[in-house]
């Protein structure tokens, strides 16, 4: 096999998605190869950096806010429905339902801040140090700045 | 001759059983000590901190030097836009020197007696609320107690301490969520007992380059003088019934602050005269009348309403049913 | 006490909201991260994956117990992604942000070891997320789930010979990029030296 069939298929062969007969090939070829050798281990070693890629955790109230958001959904489409019947299955009352959910307000909670909101929540945030008694503004100067101020 | 031979054997007996007892330290006291130490010891060290919110994690890593008189000292080394910032507390005012943004925001030292009290009410509220448990461990070679704390009836810890036997001091620091994701850390590393810092390092000295100066005024007004003025916020009952304290008042922009705390949970009730623009994304909740926005994130809320031309703005850890029923009380 | 997947399921297509929790509890790691690495941005990644868990309630009694639940929920949030993807503009990741890194609980690492690795991570996400999306999807299906191709070709719709070109040009983006990185073993064993 030469060298440019084999290094266009060492992606697939490090995933093992190759038939056992090119993989066979590939596998004989790479004991006198250096240069495709060198190449398989580039593909090996991305996947071990890979292993250091971050990682992210949910915050605590992650499934509750889930939970809520499903309620007020619910709560909503029971509202639309109560619409849809009071004013009866005609077209019109049809229409008016499918407006009536474009329009919906959408249950989006991000962390956005305005300028003098954000101090008052660096306020709450300092309050963390009090247990303690060791001072970090630091480390509340890199917490706050997650608070996009919108315009 | 008999008996006093059995009389000396009881006594030794008694004397090895109450020798084992020595070594368990009594986690109240270990926690108590450890509290009062905090400015009280010389150490040097490296300090790493780590922060959750948002689902991302923040580190800092700075080297720290602490003076037993009651001053500190913080050189950040990490990361890239915080290293070369300089805290310095001399005890009586706190230096934050960013060169990056040109800027020194001077406050008050972490060390003066308004702070120390509020400390000190803290550790009272943590121990009405609180369960406290410790064990010996050990930490980077030392022996420490690790004190554990707990809602009552609760396995789950809410903080846990490394407490060095030996200094109180607190070595290392573990904050958890109320189910159980870790919140927040922070150890020392590299920790030098015996070198005293020299006092230079705590002078505030001003650097050659050009910066702006911002005071951080911290204005506490007694509680003693809050209470005369306005009884119904600092007496939130809902709030004292779930084990909250007001500790402290203060002046903010626009207002006043009212911080309750209940030893571990925190949340700071603002008293305006204007409300902060909310941003657009915030949610808008009518309960019984009246409209209030709120917001959720990570575990923190929101909650801001104005009611017969008082504003209120509140912030915390808190279930919105109850600032609901505070909402409604406050008419 | 765990219960089985299968019956989880089973009762949140009945409307029990409370079942469905425990289910999100055992994918919120892996959607909030999917949708981190295909996005690439952190800040409302967690807003995104619980709108996924959501629109995953809401439209369960379509989902037949014949295929794997994790699949299913799996193209719900890429779904939702790729309609993220074309809503707005991808911001690019502003360099001030605070830096990120996994640490196992009981390890602790020295600050210099810690001030190397956080830059190592650093420079790997911005290594991916410089990926068009499309090797990016792949990439990350392929590296952080270990799909088979058969299962990529199936979740995105995608011939298999297309996953394995566009996982080929990944690669050899990222190699470019990272070659000269040291991995986070070389990082520990030259501190230990």
């Amino acid at each position: 096999m030469r060298c440019n069939e084999v290094k266009r298929l060492l992606s697939a062969y490090f995933d093992r998605e190759l038939p056992a007969d090119k993989s066979i090939e590939i596998k004989e070829h790479l004991r006198s190869c250096r240069s495709c050798a060198k190449e398989l281990e580039s593909i090996e070693k991305i996947h071990r950096l890979m292993g250091a890629f971050p990682i992210l955790e949910a915050g605590p109230y992650f499934e509750s806010q889930i939970i809520e958001r499903i309620e007020s959904e619910k709560r909503k489409r029971r509202f639309s429905l109560g619409l849809k019947l009071a004013i009866g299955f005609a077209l019109c009352g049809l229409m008016l339902f499918l407006i009536t959910l474009r329009y919906l307000p959408s249950e989006n909670v991000t962390l956005e801040t305005t300028p003098v909101l954000n101090t008052y929540i660096q306020e709450y945030i300092e309050t963390y140090s009090g247990h303690i008694g060791r001072s970090n503004p630091g480390l509340i100067v890199s917490v706050s700045s997650l608070g996009e101020t919108s315009r | 001759m008999k008996r006093f031979l059995i009389l000396v054997f009881i006594l030794i007996l008694i004397l090895e059983i109450s020798s084992v007892f020595a070594e368990e330290k009594n986690p109240v006291e270990v926690l108590s000590s450890a509290w009062e130490s905090e400015g009280r010891i010389n150490f040097i060290a490296t300090e790493t901190n780590g922060m959750y919110m948002g689902g991302r994690l923040n580190i800092t890593v700075s080297k720290v030097f602490a003076l037993a008189t009651g001053k500190f000292r913080r050189e950040y080394l990490f990361p890239s836009f915080l290293a070369g910032d300089l805290l310095i507390d001399d005890g009586h005012s706190s230096y934050y020197y960013q060169p990056g943004r040109g800027l020194l925001t001077v406050g008050p030292s972490l060390y003066d007696p308004q702070h120390r009290d509020i400390h000190r009410k803290l550790l009272e509220l943590i121990m009405k609320n609180y369960d406290i448990s410790g064990q010996p461990d050990k930490f980077l070679g030392r022996d420490v107690t690790k004190i554990c704390i707990s809602p009552k009836n609760s396995k789950n810890i809410l903080l846990a301490l490394w407490i060095d036997n030996q200094t109180y001091l607190i070595l290392k620091r573990e904050r958890y969520s109320p189910d159980g994701k870790l919140q927040e850390y922070s150890f020392y590393t590299d920790i030098d007992f015996t070198t005293i810092p020299n006092e230079r390092l705590f002078v505030w000295i001003k650097p050659r380059r050009d910066f702006r100066t911002v005071e951080r005024r911290e204005k506490f007004i007694p509680l003693e003088e809050t209470k005369r003025k306005d009884t119904t916020l600092i007496n939130l009952s809902l709030l004292q019934e779930k084990g909250y304290e007001c500790i402290s008042v203060k002046e903010v922009p626009r207002g006043i602050a009212y911080h309750f705390s209940d030893g571990i949970n925190n949340i700071m009730f603002f008293d305006l005269q204007n409300l902060p623009p909310m941003p657009p994304s915030v949610r808008r909740i009518t309960t019984d009348g009246i409209v209030y926005s709120y917001w959720q994130f990570d575990g923190m809320s929101g909650f801001a309403w104005s009611y017969n031309g008082r504003r209120f703005l509140i912030i915390g850890v808190i279930e919105r049913d109850i600032i609901e029923k505070i909402i409604k009380r406050l008419r | 006490m765990e219960e089985k997947e299968e019956l989880l399921v089973e009762k949140a297509k009945k409307g029990d909201v409370l079942a469905f929790s425990e289910l999100v509890r055992k994918y919120e790691r892996y959607v909030l991260n999917l949708v981190y690495r295909t996005l690439g941005r952190s800040e409302d990644a967690e807003d995104i994956a619980q709108e996924a868990f959501v629109k995953a309630f809401l439209n369960i009694k379509k989902f037949k117990e014949e295929s794997k639940f994790s699949t299913w929920l799996s193209k719900i949030v890429i779904n939702l992604c790729m309609d993220k993807i074309r809503e707005k503009a991808n911001r690019e990741e502003n360099l001030e942000e605070g830096m990120w890194l996994t640490i196992p609980q009981s390890s602790y690492y020295s600050p210099e070891e810690t001030v190397e690795r956080l830059e190592i991570q650093e420079r790997i996400k911005k290594a991916v997320m410089s990926l068009p999306e499309d090797l990016r999807m792949v990439f990350v299906l392929r590296e952080f789930e270990d799909l088979s191709y058969q299962e990529i070709s199936e979740m995105l719709d995608i011939p298999i010979g297309t996953v394995e070109s566009r996982l080929y040009r990944a690669r050899m983006k990222l190699r470019s990029l990272l070659k000269d990185l040291k991995t986070l073993e070389e990082v520990t064993e030259k501190s230990e030296m």
